[in-house]
């Protein structure tokens, strides 16, 4: 039962292997880098550097509050550090480093190679330093965001913020949830279509049980981020009052989208933490976990009921107490399944034989502190006592309970017990000992007192308190806690640090590990299988496939430790039971990314500074990259259809499921801006306001829709065929669905010039021409896709390149078709129903 | 290009084109509970006002009514599907099944209270 059981051809790779795994050497290779562990290590790497800098601006809280009447900070700074504080720990922090372990760990746990899209998780992470880098680059300019870590409307919009602050924030956030949004596409079709023949959903390790869920989620909380920012920004851009009541607009309507994503923003981070601990608590009691099937039930009912909670940070916002009784329900719930997974963790270790070291210790630590912040968390579920306690020091120690308890702690865990495997080397147990303690007294001393503030009537996000409350002889207590807390990471880190540069280097499996990433090397080789394995249990290396445990998918991983020169091969599984069904092939490095994500930051930048020269000079320096990203040329992909042997193309292809997770996405941003418009309609006493012109009936609208299914079926028409296929029809066809895209954008342009719409007056034509520019958008992106597949089918005929991109296309088409489906129900089909023609 | 040829000549022998039905109908069968629950606290949030309007609860007891149909209908397919008398070694269909009975009984009881609230508290308070 050892890493050497599990045969992955480790031994002897050949050398073909390595020379197509391995990224180019020096500064060039770092930038073209794609593979999985280097992005993934940047990402944990970049986001501990914003844990640090978050954890900065909170000593300058505490150091301010430590004593009443302080001037350490003046009250405008105060408002500034708890922002970017909140901010760079909810975004630029948790998530990412999450998301960052996940990307490293999950594809070594199922058995697969690198992601499936390696350079989108490349440019993902440049998404996130450059969204990192605008959020910060406002400290330079002196207009940092002030307006909280939620942002709420009227303060953020444009008349009580007229300044940039708001607009670096509403911009950089965009940035980093776009990226959020890429790596958990990434994550779910690795999880899904990428895992060892043999790993059916119930043998999947828990950790990659809880990354698939979290980026479920993310796919469908993030959207509704990304769509508010993006109509407050254009609020505060163009006058368009969507958020303001004097132009038929509502200030709820932030809130609401804001905790659409925020409350599973919470599980979101939580959950993958507790991944974390389900796959530690096992191995450091040395017994496989008790209750396996109860943790991933759990994971998907806490995954489900968090998006039913969002009201529940809304309950001093007046709203009927019987929407409050059905919300509180909801979120008093969620303690079962929460309750469940600690059970289970609890008789794991009791009926194991713990080793009590450091990533145990972490664990121990989240389990008290967690549960504390989950009782006052069901205490504020009741909403007569959140009435009391809402916006005061008792709130600010749930969460610091509930973040700092289910996130930082677990995750430290984490680091330590896989820090072998990210770095190769051993990190100290003592230092690691220290580090704990430190951090698990300082941070109750530090947050405990914070309740019985709260409950004194200590609001949050003030900067200050008058002598005369009393509230001193605590508040210097949390502060001291709070420097303690704060050594106590520094160790941690340094710890880190130290071991990276200089500590012993570590085995293989230093833990004795079940899941496969200890199979491998520490660190793993580029290419982490030489022979991808085989499972057959839960515990792969506890309990290792017996040779000839699936021959037929053994023939094929057998070949792939031998490729042709510079082919990066992977095999392809089915989702539920985990079947062999051939391979996909990956691109290698490239600048691409770097440059695609650089075009895209310009383009925001412009958008910031109110340039347009410079928003022009982004956007089409973005499409350019686009461009040059998926040119034939660019990747491996350029090998003709002869040569493919076992790898799965056109329709078959990993390219089709990222195609569909793509469009998946679409539909749930469409969705929020569909649910923006729809509340608005049922908020506003008058809807549409007067002096709205009249929509016209449906008709109109139903023929563009028809066009759009008319591009749809042409392209349909227009795939190549597999074998012998003509060239001709192909590329004509395709061509031709281009041309009818452009029919379809010009009937959908002109049924909106008719309208006459004002969007700078009223929230409701605002509305009505956001969503008209969305199906314009991805309308004109379908065309373009359309024109490129029709100039690369003429020019290459039946290849493997252009049957997925017809593919693409052909799904891209259906979703544009859908989605103006839904805009013209929203918009036409909707008050003609209620009756209101209007 | 050495292997290519032997590549191409090797087939997905017993590998057929798509997952078994039977185990992505358990995956739909246990994400019933969790969709109806969904919709029904949405439903339920919308017809707050109307009902208020109207003066009478009674659009709570039916939705909460179809809901909770639907979802001990799943939930009773699932369980057929687990079959926890079976002595067959643990299958991912039997998985997904057992995910569908606690999924449809913990969504029931959420639905049931979210439903029963509405007899407690006046939709126009
Ligand atoms: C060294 C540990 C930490 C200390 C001492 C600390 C301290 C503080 C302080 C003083 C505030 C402002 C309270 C107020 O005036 O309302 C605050 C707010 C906040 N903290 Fe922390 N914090 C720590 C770590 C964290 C971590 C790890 C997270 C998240 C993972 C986090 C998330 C937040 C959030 C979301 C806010 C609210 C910001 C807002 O009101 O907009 N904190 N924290």
């Amino acid at each position: 039962m050892t890493a050497a059981d599990v045969d992955t051809g480790r031994a002897q790779p050949a050398e073909r292997l390595t020379s197509a795994w391995q990224a180019p050497p020096g500064l060039p290779g770092w930038l073209m880098a794609v593979n999985h562990k280097q992005i993934g290590r940047r990402f944990v790497f970049t986001a501990l550097g914003f844990l640090l800098v978050g954890g900065l601006q909170s000593m300058f809280m505490r150091w301010q509050l430590g004593g009443p009447e302080q001037d350490v900070l003046s009250p405008d700074a105060y408002n500034a550090l708890f922002t970017m504080h909140g901010t760079t720990m909810m975004f630029l922090f948790a998530v990412p480093i999450l998301e960052g372990l996940g990307m490293y760990l999950v594809p070594l746990m199922v058995g697969a190679r690198d992601l499936p899209f390696p350079r989108l998780n490349a440019f993902g992470y440049w998404l996130y330093v450059f969204g990192g880098f605008i959020l910060y680059w406002s400290f330079v300019t002196g207009s940092v965001p002030d307006g909280g870590w939620f942002a709420y409307t009227p303060l953020a919009g444009p008349e009580y913020s007229p300044g940039s602050n708001l607009d670096f924030w509403l911009l950089g956030v965009t940035l980093v949830e776009i990226s959020g949004i890429l790596g958990a596409l990434e994550l779910v079709i690795v999880i899904l279509r990428h895992r060892a023949p043999g790993m059916a959903l119930h043998r999947m390790p828990l950790f990659a049980w809880s990354q698939l869920v979290m980026s479920a989620m993310i796919l469908f909380a993030f959207p509704a981020v990304v769509v508010a920012s993006l109509l407050l920004e254009v609020e505060r851009k163009t006058g368009a009052p969507f958020y303001d009541p004097d132009g038929g607009g509502n200030p709820l309507l932030w809130q609401h989208l804001f905790w659409i994503f925020g409350h599973p923003e919470v599980y979101i981070m939580l959950l993958p933490a507790t991944g974390v601990i389900s796959a530690i608590v096992p191995v450091f009691s040395r017994r496989p976990i008790i209750g396996y099937a109860a943790i991933v039930i759990s994971q998907v009912a806490i995954a489900v009921l968090s998006f039913g909670l969002w009201v529940h940070h809304m309950f001093t916002t007046g709203l009927p107490p019987l929407v409050l009784a059905f919300f509180a329900v909801s979120s008093a719930l969620i303690a079962i399944p929460s309750g469940v997974q600690v059970f289970a963790w609890l008789a794991t270790l009791r009926f194991g034989r713990p080793r009590w070291e450091t990533p145990l210790l972490f664990i121990a630590g989240f389990i008290v502190i967690f549960t504390l912040g989950g009782i006052t968390g069901v205490m504020v579920a009741a909403f007569p006592f959140d009435a009391q306690v809402h916006d005061s020091y008792f709130v600010v120690a749930h969460f610091h309970y509930v973040l700092i308890g289910g996130v930082v702690f677990p995750l430290f865990a984490g680091l330590h017990h896989w820090w072998p495997k990210l770095v190769g080397r051993q990190p100290s147990e003592s230092l690691g000992k220290v580090a704990f303690w430190t951090m698990f007294v300082g941070f109750n001393v530090a947050f405990f007192p914070q309740h019985i503030l709260g409950l004194r009537g200590m609001p949050r996000r003030f900067y200050t308190y008058p002598d005369e409350y009393g509230w001193g002889a605590l508040n210097l207590l949390s502060t001291l806690g709070a420097f303690a807390f704060a050594a106590g990471v520094l160790v941690f880190v340094t710890n880190l640090v130290r071991t990276a540069r200089s500590g012993p280097e570590a085995v293989d499996d230093p833990w004795g590990g079940d899941t496969l990433e200890w199979a491998t090397s520490s660190p793993p080789p580029p290419y982490n299988f030489a022979v991808p394995p085989v499972v057959t249990s839960a515990q792969p290396l506890w309990n290792p496939a017996p040779a000839g445990a699936d021959p037929t998918a053994e023939a094929v991983l057998a070949r792939l430790a031998d490729p042709p020169a510079g082919v990066r091969e992977q095999p392809i599984t089915t989702a539920v039971d985990g079947r062999f069904r051939g391979v996909a092939l990956l691109p290698g490095p490239s600048y691409w990314p770097l440059v695609t994500a650089l075009a895209m930051a310009v383009a925001m930048v412009g958008v910031l500074v109110d340039n347009v020269p410079l928003v022009v000079v982004g956007a089409s320096g973005t499409l350019a990259a686009i461009v040059g990203w998926v040119r034939p040329e660019a990747g491996t992909v350029g090998m003709r259809r002869h040569e493919l042997g076992d790898v799965l193309d056109g329709r078959r292809s990993t390219g089709v499921w990222g195609a569909a997770a793509g469009a998946a996405v679409l539909a749930v941003l469409l969705a929020y801006f569909c649910y923006a418009h729809l509340y608005l309609a049922v908020s506003v006493e008058t809807w549409p306001p007067e002096g709205t012109p009249p929509l016209p009936a449906l008709r109109p609208a139903v023929l563009v829709g028809i066009i759009c299914l008319a591009a749809a079926a042409s392209v349909r028409a227009g795939r190549p065929r597999h074998r012998g296929a003509d060239r001709l029809p192909g590329a004509g066809l395709l061509g031709l669905g281009a041309g009818v895209g452009v029919l379809a954008l010009a009937g959908g342009a002109s049924m909106l010039a008719d309208l006459g719409l004002s969007g700078t007056e009223r929230a409701h034509d605002a509305s009505l021409l956001v969503l008209h520019a969305f199906v314009g958008v991805i309308a004109l992106a379908g065309v373009g896709i359309n024109a490129f597949a029709a100039y690369q089918a003429a020019r290459l005929g039946d290849h493997p390149w252009v049957s997925a991109a017809a593919a693409i296309s052909a799904t891209w088409w259906t979703v544009i078709a859908l989605s103006w489906a839904a805009v013209a129900g929203v918009v036409y089909g909707w008050p003609q129903l209620l009756g209101s023609g209007g | 290009m050495a292997g290519t040829e032997a590549r191409t000549r090797t087939a997905f022998a017993g590998s057929r084109p798509h997952s078994p039905p039977e185990a992505v109908r358990a995956l739909l069968l246990a994400s019933v509970g969790p969709a109806l629950w969904f919709g029904h606290l949405n439903a339920s949030y919308l017809l707050v006002p109307p009902s208020c309007e109207w003066r009478h609860g009674w659009a709570f007891v039916v939705v909460t009514a179809v809901a909770l149909a639907g979802i001990s209908g799943a939930g009773r397919r699932s369980w057929a599907l687990w079959d926890p008398r079976s002595h067959d070694g643990p299958t991912v269909v039997r998985f997904l099944g057992m995910a569908g009975v606690v999924l449809a009984g913990l969504f029931a009881l959420t639905t049931l209270l979210v439903g029963a609230s509405a007899l407690v508290v006046h939709p126009c308070h």
